[in-house]
Order: structure tokens, then sequence, then C-alpha cells
């Protein structure tokens, strides 16, 4: 059955993504490609919704009518052009081989047993307080991982179409 | 990077990785991503929280810095509405995945239109003589009827009713989305709803 337009407000895999509705807004498709998102859109609320946001976010920014984000989030978002993840990386990596060579040297070195565990323990405390940017790290690792699932997707779509 | 200076040049910096790109586009459209999630949550009708807004709002710029989502932006001079779709869908997306919860299903478009006219659904408008299974077969005879008579729209057509009766839009809003004059808008929207008034009462369901 059918379903009806109301019904179906969460994007779907056929439902086309942002930049092509963008480029649909913007005029910038050739005639067939408009008349194929059209009969797509004309039966998806959610695609409909998309186009409807754009439109209002594109003239409430140019009208000026956009209250502004508070500080706190700003700063946050401008915080993870700060993260240079390869080298806090790196550094995080060699403060774990540290605590565990300390670890390690602990048992292998009996007669300073006591001083290489107290090492360990520092050097744990520092790796742990190294990563703190570890959560936003994950968090980028995770947007970067789904972002090329989504484009696996979509190429999988289109050889499926084809 | 002055913050006024063109969106093109401010998109590419960021796509290269220069700081104070992004700290001009954060400056200039962070209040379009907070607009675009709490109006998406708010339309859909989800219980939210400040929290959650935050959340999404970062990992919005997260997908965007770390996960390069802006070298899909094709138009640079169009970044607001795309970001708005972006963070409107990230907002569902979040939902679905933290929080386990699809968006509530809607009224239909074509209960809507009654909605609208007459401050009734189109349950409440059908004759009650009928009750239980009947009534039921009844209402799924009429959303039936209804589905088949918007399908002789043509796509068009059916985007400008669907936007003004599902989804809110102004006549003029919705000529600009489309590329219609205001006339033709107001026109079809009309006539949709004249002809699934006719349909159902012509099969007597109403």
């Amino acid at each position: 059955m059918k379903e009806s337009i109301g019904n179906l407000r969460e994007v779907k895999e056929t439902c086309p993504d942002e930049a092509v509705l963008a480029r649909y807004i913007a005029g910038a498709m050739t005639p067939w490609e408009k008349d194929r998102l059209e009969e797509h859109a004309s039966a998806c609320a959610a695609c409909l919704e998309n186009i409807r946001a754009a439109h209002a976010a594109e003239s409430m920014l140019a009208e000026g009518a956009l209250a502004d984000t508070p500080a706190k989030l700003k700063d946050k978002a401008k915080g993870l052009a700060k993260m240079n993840t390869g080298k806090r990386r790196m550094q995080s990596y060699i403060w774990l081989a540290a605590t565990i060579t300390a670890f390690t040297l602990s048992f292998t070195a009996p007669k300073y047993f006591a001083q290489f565990l107290c090492a360990a323990l520092i050097l744990g405390l520092k790796w742990v307080s190294e990563s703190e940017g570890i959560r936003t790290l994950i968090v980028s690792m995770d947007a970067k991982h789904r972002h090329e699932q989504e484009k696996d997707g979509i190429v999988k779509n289109r050889i499926g179409r084809g | 990077m002055d913050p006024n200076e063109n969106p093109e040049e401010l998109v590419l910096g960021c796509i290269n990785k220069d700081r104070k790109s992004w700290d001009a586009f954060v400056e200039r459209y962070s209040k379009v991503v907070y607009w675009a999630i709490r109006d998406r949550l708010r339309r859909y009708g989800y219980d939210h929280s400040e929290e959650d807004i935050n959340d999404i709002h970062q990992d919005v710029f997260v997908a965007l810095w770390a996960g390069d989502r802006l070298k899909q932006l094709r138009d640079p001079g169009k970044a607001a509405g795309w970001l708005a779709m972006v963070a409107g869908n990230a907002a569902i997306e979040h939902f679905r995945r933290v929080r386990r919860q699809s968006p509530p299903s809607s009224v239909s478009l074509y209960e809507r239109i009654y909605k609208d006219d007459d401050g009734k659904t189109l349950e409440e408008v059908l004759p009650s003589g009928a009750a239980g299974p009947d009534r039921q077969a009844q209402l799924s005879e009429a959303r039936a009827e209804l589905a088949s008579a918007i399908e002789g729209l043509s796509p068009k057509e059916r985007m400008a009713a669907g936007m003004n009766l599902l989804h809110g839009m102004k006549h003029a809003e919705i000529a600009a989305a489309l590329g219609l004059p205001v006339n033709t808008v107001s026109t079809t929207v009309a006539r949709a709803k004249k002809n699934l008034k006719e349909k159902l009462e012509k099969k007597r369901l109403l």
C-alpha cells in the first residue's frame, strides 16, 4: 500500500541528500533532474520539510532575524579546530607506552617495585589527563566513519538502481 | 580571514583546515544550525532539552570539521539553506540513534485539509452511524479515496499543497521555493482542496 505524504517524516535511503536538495532550491538542476526530484518530494514529507527549512533559514539569515547562539556553544565548536588530532594522539600514545613500561619494570626489577609502580601511576594519570580530548576525537572519527558509510550507501544504491 | 568575506572563500578555508576561516564560519552560521535544530525538534514534537540541542549542535560542527561534510556543499552562496537541512536531519538522527525515537507520525495531508477548514479531523467529520470495525473500514476507505484523488495532481501541485497544508508555508514562500507565480500557487492549493472534498462527497463518505 502506498503511504500517504503526511506519514513519511523520516529521511529514507531513497531521499536525495542535502546537496541535491540545495541544487534544486538554487535552480541548478536540469529539467529531467528537476522532474524526478519533484516526483519524489511531492510524496515525501521529510524532503518537503527540508526544502521549507532551507528557505526559511536563507531568508531569516538575510533579514538578520536569527537569534545568536550562546557563546559557550560557539566556543566549543570553534575549539574543534584547535585539535591537532595526529600530534595529540601521538602524545597520548607516548604517555601510555611510558605507563606500560614503568608497570612492567616494577615486576622485572623487584628491588624498585614500589618506585616503578608509583611512576606507572603518575604516568598513567598524565596519560588520562592528556586524553581529555579523546571523547571529541572519538566523536570526530565516528563522524568521519559515518560520512564514509553514507557515501558507500549512495554508491551501492546507484549500483543497485543501475 | 574576516567574517564578512565571501562565503566561497570562507568555506574553502574551512575545507583547507584554516583555523581563522573556521572561527569566522562558526561565528556566521552557528545561529543557523542552532535555529534549524530547535525548529525541527519543535515542529516534529520531540520532547527535548537544551542539552539535546547543545549535543546536536556540536555533532553538526564535528561532522563539518572532522567529517569533512563541507566538501558536499556545492554552492557556498547558499550555505545557510544547506546547513539548515543538515542540522534538521542531524536532530532527527540524534533522537533515532541516542534516544531510539523515530519521528512521530503526523496527521496525513488529506486529513489536514479538513482540520484547516472546519477545525475538525477526517474522523470527526465522517458520519457517526458506524461503530467499531465498520467505522475503521469507513475511515480507511476515506483515506484511500483521498490518496487516489491527490495522485491525479501533478508533482508540483502536490508539492504546493503539501507545503501549504502540511508544512504551513505561505503562498509567497511556496512560490519562491517552486519558482511559480503566487497566484498559481493559490489556485493550485484551492483546487487541490476542492478536488479532494468533491471526491469524498461523490463517494458519499462525507
